[in-house]
């Protein structure tokens, strides 16, 4: 036997045929894909060579149009019918630093092709609603606004989202109860970025999301939600109730968000509930309550601030300094570090931002 | 003698059979995967638009932390990159670990740099703290000083004086992309139980560099760095993106990856003891959140790019190879326990056997292979046409999965958008499975050897600057 047993007698010449066939067939298929992806180059190139002559079409026109020299029908015969779509892409991208008066005019250019993109809505994959739903939102809420609805119940989330958010930036806070009412569907998504779309939607969403944050029987991290919301708002007439709230409620993430809430808009009287948060179990809520003493807190809390540098949880520190420095106690930061406080780092911190600041 | 020899190169070749099989398969899978993956992925962002979340008062603030030893050439444009980043809310804390060069000096000139104080808020050990400077130009911008470590003893200061809910480990001879921030928020924004996203690493050798920013994306000028970008495709798009798409995700680049900062510090921050830090901290993230019934998610995203020099030289290259072999090793025979455990789901029976048998012991196999190939040959035991058919189909093979690779960048990034350079890739995806990927296994091979004999240490990695790329 002077060769591997596999490679001699029969199987050893079927092996070698097998492994030929494959070479051939291998070669041949990276060689097809190789022709593919340089085809698909060639493709690309060529569409975004005509992408890039529609654009330079089009942009003296749509300037025109928004200079008002020229009237949205006018242009409208030289887009061509299989340019609609396109058409559509480069208005949307054209529309994000426009408001007001000229934002109307580029949707009065886009309005007699978006009957198309509403089709997307009914036939279109998840991400093909989605994006029809940002575009007609964008492009055409008025004449767009039952679908736009309709799609915050679409099966995928991402859809729903995509009109939660369209809604939100419309700014018509009449659509705020719909969205608090599904906001159980996103729960995956981040509760800070959930509560920044009705930030968006303006002051007008306040009523609705302080009866949210006010309902038991809604979801903690709900209320949540519309905690952080009312405090990206500065809705000053959240703090009385919020403050009640404090010291009724249990859940740490609510008992967070609205420690928040009352940090950007409370009064005084929210003092007794933030000071009863700082004896929380919970390291975070006692965070938070010493953020929000700091920036509410009356000469009486220097008791309390210092304490806080005491706490095990150093984030409780951090604030605490920062607390002081507001209440203008900079000798009691200056003498932590004079004493080589365990902890006067914290106060060195808030003196150098101070002094570079 | 003569049979003895040859049993055992029968056992031999069908072992390394057996793993050419499973390996490329493996490959084969997630390849195909990424495809998919990759294309909803473009579908899932033209949706959801980009610039929507750069303006949100969601998008939480971030901390860039970057380590630097001896990184005085390439420093300053790496900060400067990640001073100029869009994101709404972000700071940057640069961690000199005992630099001996003039990292820090350059820094201070800058930057403007003046000593000020920032206290930890996690109380990871680390090497002494020797200071803390604040740049009067850039209030988002800190530097620590402190006494050499390594780089993840560097990424724990950093991680201990964070004080932001995540953190974006990265390297301070890293470009980080200008929208890089903004895209891998993404997937916490998209779901609140993701603690961990990595990011696609692309090579910076070849490309024109102005203001710490790649303005036009070039191949590199030698053959060895031109490599590395082909097997760099493989790897983030092909290889990453496949084990992602299977929720499998356990590396995560040590260059640019998004972490919660929160279960960072829950876990004791980074394994000083070993060279393979990054990829420790995910194995201990999947771990830990396992075994403590922590709902989360790790995933890799292919969009948000960070660019790094490679090595040009063969023995800068070994040296990180070497260094990358001992660094799998650590992570993967410390946290042994998860090999096969359903407990640990995917990650304890897919994806830790995958680079436990597949990518660490796999590397023995394939050396094997090689030297029983040149041994046999020498005694004139091989079947010359079978084993030049297999070799040629084990190339074709390498070939496939390369183009397909370079198919990938065609479909989503077209980053190479010379026409020459496509070409060209095409070329190399020929070339590197002659010669180079040999090479490589025998770097991997001395890393495992080191591994096994615990061989310490980083091995330098000496920077050209990305100044050098420029003048090209």
């Amino acid at each position: 036997m002077d060769q591997f047993s596999f490679a001699a007698g029969t199987w050893g010449a079927l092996a070698l045929v097998v492994l030929a066939y494959a070479i051939g067939l291998l070669g041949l298929a990276v060689f097809a894909l190789a022709g593919v992806v340089l085809a698909l180059r060639m493709h690309n190139e060529r569409k975004a060579a005509r992408w890039e002559r529609q654009e330079q079409a089009w942009s003296p026109l749509v300037l025109s149009v928004l200079a008002e020299d020229l009237e949205p029908e006018a242009i409208l015969a030289s887009v061509k019918r299989d340019d609609r779509l396109m058409f559509v892409d480069y208005l949307l991208r054209f529309t994000s630093p426009l408001r007001g008066r000229e934002l109307d005019r580029v949707r009065a250019l886009a309005r007699p092709f978006l009957a198309p993109i509403a089709e997307h809505l009914r036939k279109g994959d998840e991400t093909q609603r989605a994006r029809a739903v940002r575009t007609l939102a964008t492009l055409g809420f008025a004449g767009y606004r039952p679908e736009v609805l309709a799609a915050l119940d679409d099966p995928a989330p991402i859809v729903g989202i995509a009109a939660a958010r369209s809604l939100c930036l419309s700014g018509e806070s009449a659509y705020a109860p719909a969205i608090l009412d599904r906001l159980g569907r996103f729960e995956h998504w981040s509760p800070r970025f959930l509560a920044s779309m009705f930030a968006e939607m303006g002051a007008g969403a306040a009523p609705a999301l302080r009866q949210v944050l006010l309902d038991p029987a809604r979801p903690s991290v709900v209320r949540a939600i519309a905690a952080q919301a009312l405090c990206d708002l500065k809705d000053a007439h959240a703090a009385g109730p919020a403050a009640a709230l404090l010291l009724e409620e249990e859940d740490a993430e609510l008992r967070v968000a609205v420690l928040r809430l009352l940090g950007r808009v409370g009064r005084p009287e929210a003092l007794p509930a933030v000071r009863a948060a700082l004896r929380s179990a919970d390291p975070v809520v006692r965070a938070q309550a010493m953020q929000t003493l700091g920036v509410l807190g009356a000469p009486e809390d220097l008791k309390e601030l210092r304490r806080g540098f005491e706490d095990p949880f150093p984030w409780v520190a951090v604030h605490a300094a920062e607390g002081l420095r507001r209440l203008g106690c900079r000798d009691v930061l200056q003498s932590m570090v004079r004493m080589q406080h365990p902890r006067a780092n914290f106060a060195q911190e808030v003196l150098d931002r101070e002094a570079l600041s | 003698m003569r049979d003895v020899l040859v049993a055992f190169f029968q056992v031999v070749s069908l072992v390394v059979f057996a793993y050419f099989l499973a390996i490329n398969l493996v490959y084969l899978v997630t390849t195909l995967s990424a495809f998919p993956a990759l294309l909803r992925y473009g579908r899932r962002l033209k949706a959801v638009e980009i610039r929507d979340l750069v303006t949100a008062v969601g998008a939480p603030p971030i901390t860039v932390i970057a380590p630097a030893h001896d990184e005085e050439a390439t420093c300053v444009d790496s900060v400067r990159a990640l001073l100029a980043l869009n994101y709404p809310e972000y700071e940057v804390l640069l961690v000199n670990d005992g630099s001996t060069d003039g990292t820090l000096a350059r820094l201070i000139e800058a930057f403007a740099l003046v000593p000020g104080a920032r206290a930890a808020v996690s109380q990871i050990p680390t090497a002494a703290i020797r200071g803390l400077y604040r740049s009067r130009r850039h209030p988002n911008f800190l530097v620590i000083d402190k006494e050499n470590g390594g780089k993840a003893d560097a990424l724990n200061a950093g991680l201990n004086h964070c004080r932001t809910p995540f953190f974006c480990a990265t390297d301070a001879d890293t470009l980080v992309e200008r929208d890089a921030l903004i895209r891998i928020i993404r997937p916490f924004l998209e779901d609140r139980e993701t603690v961990a996203v990595g990011g696609s690493i692309r090579i910076a050798n070849g490309c024109p560099v102005k203001s710490g920013v790649v303005v036009d994306v070039r191949l590199p000028k030698t053959l060895l760095g031109q490599f590395q970008v082909v097997e760099y495709l493989r790897s983030f798009l092909a290889g990453r993106l496949g084990w992602d798409a299977v929720n499998a995700t356990l590396i995560i680049p040590g260059a640019f990856g998004l972490f919660r900062r929160s279960v960072v510090a829950e876990l004791g921050g980074y394994r000083v003891d070993t060279v393979g830090e990054d990829m420790d901290l995910v194995v201990r993230l999947h771990r830990h959140c396992r075994e403590k019934g922590i709902p989360y998610r790790v995933s890799f995203i292919a969009d948000p790019i960070a660019w790094t020099e490679c090595p040009e030289s063969l023995a800068t290259l070994m040296r990180q190879r070497d260094r990358w072999q001992r660094g799998l090793y650590e992570s993967l025979t410390g946290n042994l326990r998860m090999l096969g455990n359903p407990r640990y789901g995917r990650i304890g029976l897919l994806a830790f056997p995958y680079q436990f048998f597949l990518e660490m012991l796999g590397v023995v196999v394939e050396f094997l292979g090689y030297a029983a190939f040149a041994i046999a040959s020498a005694f004139g035991l091989v079947g010359y046409p079978h084993m030049a058919a297999f070799l040629l189909l084990a190339v074709l093979w390498g070939v496939a999965l390369s183009v397909m690779a370079v198919a990938l960048e065609e479909l989503s990034y077209r980053r190479y958008s010379r026409f020459r350079d496509l070409l060209r890739l095409f070329g190399l995806a020929i070339l590197e499975n002659i010669g180079f990927r040999q090479l490589i296994t025998c770097y991997r091979m001395k890393g495992f050897l080191a591994a096994l004999f615990r061989v310490k240490g980083w091995g330098r990695m000496p920077r050209e600057g990305f100044a050098t790329a420029r003048a090209r």
